[in-house]
């Protein structure tokens, strides 16, 4: 889809997000501010073992203690006691603990009381008598034929692959071969919010539970623990403070709707800091062996790519970003003879799930590593090595999908060292004073990121106007922080012709919108504003039709602008939206109308072995860091980062810069200090003095090159950039600190210690 | 379990309450409905519940509430209204500095307490002056172009007024 910007009014405009002035007022009611009359506190009992068997369990004292209102087990779940989380996974975590343990933080047992000091009295009243098994810790040794099964179904839980031409031959036919061994670590979301949330009953028997998510439609997944029909679980997200794919499968819903129903009293619960950390969801670490195989030009002619994954103790999300990260192993790179291979391993570590850049930021780091050593081994240029690489548009990836839409990966990563060398321009004092001894070098990537599903996706929203002119959008999106309110209403004021001011947005609840997918993916803008565009449009018909019959136009004329119609070329001569709503009403238009979007691509050859492992397009990225490595101390500064990526269409600036400089940071936290720090199983990281994410001090400059192919698949040619920025920065750390030391970085965080053992021994430690 | 009776002033109104020896002063504050403070840690770490306690910018997390006596405690509330925004709030809002918000009412009495030591902060200056709040959205680009141009402001009204 190509788009053309300069007739439209409001596309391209840095419009702030509609919920700013609530948020910088203090009005915002976030999960955990709101409280009703009777309220109880919930708290849950976790295991403190990554792997046991609960041998007995005593809650008889807890449910005596005056003020305690409900204490609930297993036994006590009215449906199913399974959380479900993802369609397609193994459905093997159950909600409360019936017997066996795999995780630290598996809840196993649930407290309502008057109070949280009778809460927590409840708590430590029961007594739980565990039997510790070893945890299962490494995912290598978790494929073992002798391993002990973490799952009585088997520790594999996805095991995929693909073959394109004849690898062997290829690297027989290589005159310069890679063959490197990459790591990365556990990272924690840390959004800013910890989970919380309420539940109560309301009318009609229906289970209400408040709660940040980034996706509503969980409650599906309420219900069938609930044991109640899908009619009767409603969930609504508030405003969320932070999620980064950490508050897409639930977190806490499911406890909040079980003692909402058990006590039928209004219950709270919110997470500590601590809990928060111990008992969510990772980004999972990837075990990637590359194989790369190049000719004497350059031409990359094999590549082989093994990945192993720690899914940690349960299936959750990881069936589909197995997927996911087949359709990444082979990167943006045209190469005939590709092996690539993934298994997904359970252990008993935090399970794994969606994080910003869903299993990708790893194979970046990994792939784009290889691809420095290759250039190095044939004493080449790594831009002119990779340039020989690049796929063009028209041209099909390794795994078969050909790319419809524009590929700027040489332009990206141009526009990236010009946008490095500006960052450092605003960088002169610091390095001008810079110790000569330390080990400065640039370096540089590519990137690509999927988003949008290509198949059997549906998202709907709805639009109706208001008989004074004004419209209000009504869509089942969680709004994380990104954006996504704001997406909608920007849509739908530029295809009604309304100020921003006269769209509103009814968002984030699972009765009252249409159901409009997960805030995910870097999809949100296609498929939030997807169907808000296609609700709109024949409405923005219906008012141009009215207009056409006041003006005495052709209703093609006619231009719908600032909440009034004009006909093109006269713009002193209008008509206001009220009059427009009455007119297209008494001619039996409906001002209220769903749109849909229904996303089914065609099929491409070698789909069969690749099925699920692409997205309907990409985003295409460039990035160049430049680094001083302290010798003495292993101490790695980032003195400046370029950043690019072709977003099609850059509908508002101000947001897609911000997504860029957010996820820079925290692409450099998983680059350099961000690590969960697991060992038995347990999170050892579980604070911010511990799990370190960026500060305000340790940013360098920071510039940002937007490009626009005007090519892309979401509203106006947008294309996806929530996750790109975020997924390409560890590797244009990581390549930059190679080449300051000399050594290759294989793992990740690049620590100094790693980085004092690395100059010492020419060897980068595991 | 004993309280202990504490009077203190919060966004100029007078607060009268008892609270248990063991209470933060965040924990109060959000007991008393004050849910612009946010409890992102409680140890101190993250900067979410910073407040204005006598003008100083403190984790109110670990601050007890008993020790608040006759103190003045200021919350993004009072910084500023909807129809009255303080200049940062008006600078946080057009410069995009808010993604989810969570850190922005820290944020900006950390913001506010710089600006009152040092009207005039280079930008190394002003992530020194925040680098007590985490933000995990922003990557503090915004934030601090917002501060920024809050101070630039804040310098050419003062020489307006001069003349």
């Amino acid at each position: 889809m190509s788009f053309d910007k300069t007739t439209h009014t409001l596309v391209g405009k840095s419009i702030p997000q509609p919920d700013s002035l609530d948020k910088a007022v203090g009005r915002t009611l976030f999960s955990d501010d709101v409280r009703f009359s009777g309220m109880l506190w919930g708290l849950a009992l976790r295991s403190p073992f990554a792997n046991a068997r609960i041998r007995r369990l005593d809650v008889s004292k807890a449910r005596r203690l005056a003020g305690v209102r409900t204490v609930l087990t297993a036994k006590d779940i009215p449906g199913i006691n399974r959380r479900g989380n993802m369609p397609g996974n193994r459905d093997d975590q159950p909600v409360l603990m019936e017997d066996r343990i795999r995780a630290v933080g598996d809840p196993i047992a649930l407290v309502a009381a008057d109070s949280i000091e009778i809460a927590e009295e409840a708590i430590s009243a029961i007594k739980v008598d565990y039997e510790q098994f070893q945890p299962v810790e490494d995912p290598v040794a978790s494929l073992a034929p002798d391993a002990p099964l973490v799952d009585e179904e088997g520790n594999m839980i996805s095991e995929l692959g693909y073959d394109r031409g004849d690898t062997e031959k290829g690297f027989a036919m290589a005159a310069v071969i890679v063959d490197e061994t990459y790591r990365t670590q556990f990272a924690e979301h840390a959004y800013l919010e910890p989970e919380a949330g309420v539940a109560w009953l309301d009318a009609g028997g229906v289970i209400r539970i408040r709660c940040g998510t980034q996706w509503v439609e969980n409650f599906r997944h309420i219900a069938r623990i609930l044991g109640v029909s899908h009619n009767r679980v409603r969930l609504e997200s508030p405003l969320v403070g932070g999620g980064f794919g950490g508050k897409i499968f639930m977190t806490i819903e499911p406890l909040l709707a079980l003692l909402a129903k058990a006590t039928g009293r209004p219950v709270r619960m919110a997470l500590t800091r601590e809990e928060s950390i111990l008992s969510s969801t990772k980004r999972h670490p990837y075990i990637m062996r590359y194989k790369l195989g190049a000719d004497a030009k350059g031409r990359l002619i094999a590549l082989d790519a093994d990945l192993v994954a720690d899914v940690g103790a349960y299936s959750d999300a990881s069936p589909i970003i197995a997927w996911y990260s087949i359709g990444f192993l082979a990167g943006p790179y045209r190469c005939e003879n590709v092996t690539v291979h993934s298994r997904f391993a359970l252990t008993n570590n935090p399970s794994g799930t969606a994080m910003r850049g869903v299993g990708s930021a790893q194979i970046t780091f990994a792939l784009e590593g290889a691809m420095e050593s290759l250039a190095e081994k044939l004493g080449m240029d790594p831009f002119e090595l990779r340039r020989r690489n690049y796929p063009s548009k028209g041209e099909s990836l390794s795994t078969g999908q050909p790319l419809k839409n524009a590929v700027f990966l040489s332009e990206t990563w141009e526009a990236a060292d010009k946008a490095l060398d500006k960052a450092l321009s605003r960088n002169k004092a610091e390095i001008r004073n810079l110790n000569q001894k330390l080990l400065r070098a640039r370096g540089h990537t590519s990137n690509m990121t999927g988003y949008g599903r290509r198949h059997g996706h549906l998202s709907q929203a709805q639009v109706s106007m208001q008989l004074d002119g004004s419209a209000v959008v009504s869509v089942g999106v969680a709004d994380i922080g990104s954006g996504q309110r704001l997406g909608c209403q920007q849509v739908a004021a530029e295809i009604l012709g309304l100020p921003m001011d006269k769209v509103t947005l009814n968002t984030s609840d699972s009765q009252l919108n249409p159901i409009a997918g997960m805030t995910a993916g870097s999809r949100t803008f296609l498929n939030a504003a997807g169907p808000v565009l296609r609700a709109a449009e024949p409405i923005a018909k219906a008012l141009k039709k009215a207009a056409a019959g006041l003006l005495e136009a052709r209703t093609e004329d006619i231009i719908l602008a600032d909440g009034k119609a004009f006909v093109m070329g006269s713009p002193s001569v209008t008509v206001p939206h009220a009059q427009l709503v009455a007119a297209a009403a008494a001619a039996g238009a409906s001002l209220t109308n769903l749109g849909t979007l229904r996303i089914e691509e065609d099929l491409y050859p070698g789909e069969e072995t690749a099925h699920n492992a692409g997205w309907l397009d990409y985003t295409f990225g460039g990035m160049a860091a430049e680094v001083a490595v302290d010798p003495q101390t292993g101490q790695t500064t980032i003195l400046g980062l370029g950043i690019s990526h072709d977003v099609g269409t850059s509908v508002n600036p101000q947001i897609v810069i911000g997504q860029c400089e957010g996820g820079v940071a925290q692409g450099m936290g998983l680059a350099l200090t961000e690590d969960c720090c697991v060992k038995n199983g347990k999170t050892e990281a579980h604070d911010f003095s511990t799990y370190l994410i960026p500060t305000s001090l340790d940013m360098p400059p920071i510039e940002v090159s937007i490009l626009e192919s005007g090519e892309g698949e979401g509203p106006f040619g947008a294309r996806g950039i929530g996750e790109p920025p975020h997924n390409i920065t560890p590797s244009a750390i990581a390549n930059a600190v190679s080449r300051a030391i000399g050594v290759r970085v294989t793992s990740l965080p690049i620590t100094p210690e790693k980085v004092l053992v690395a100059l010492r021994t020419g060897q980068w430690p595991l | 379990m004993e309280v202990f009776s504490v009077q203190f002033r919060v966004n100029g109104e007078e607060v009268e309450a008892e609270f248990p020896a063991h209470l933060t002063l965040l924990q109060a504050l959000r007991e008393l409905g004050y849910f612009e403070v946010k409890n992102g840690c409680e140890k101190g770490d993250c900067g979410s519940c910073t407040v204005l306690l006598d003008g100083l910018p403190v984790n109110s997390c670990l601050v007890l509430a008993v020790q608040v006596q006759d103190k003045e405690i200021i919350t993004v509330r009072s910084l500023g209204s909807a129809d009255n925004l303080h200049p940062l709030q008006e600078n946080f809002i057009k410069h995009g500095a808010i993604q989810c918000g969570f850190c922005t009412p820290g944020m900006l009495l950390s913001a506010k307490a710089l600006l009152d030591k040092n009207a005039s902060p280079t930008r190394e200056e002003i992530n020194e002056g925040i680098s007590g709040n985490l933000c995990r959205c922003t990557g503090y680009v915004k934030i601090v172009d917002a501060i920024k141009a809050t101070a630039d402001q804040l310098k050419t009204n003062q020489k307006k007024r001069r003349h």
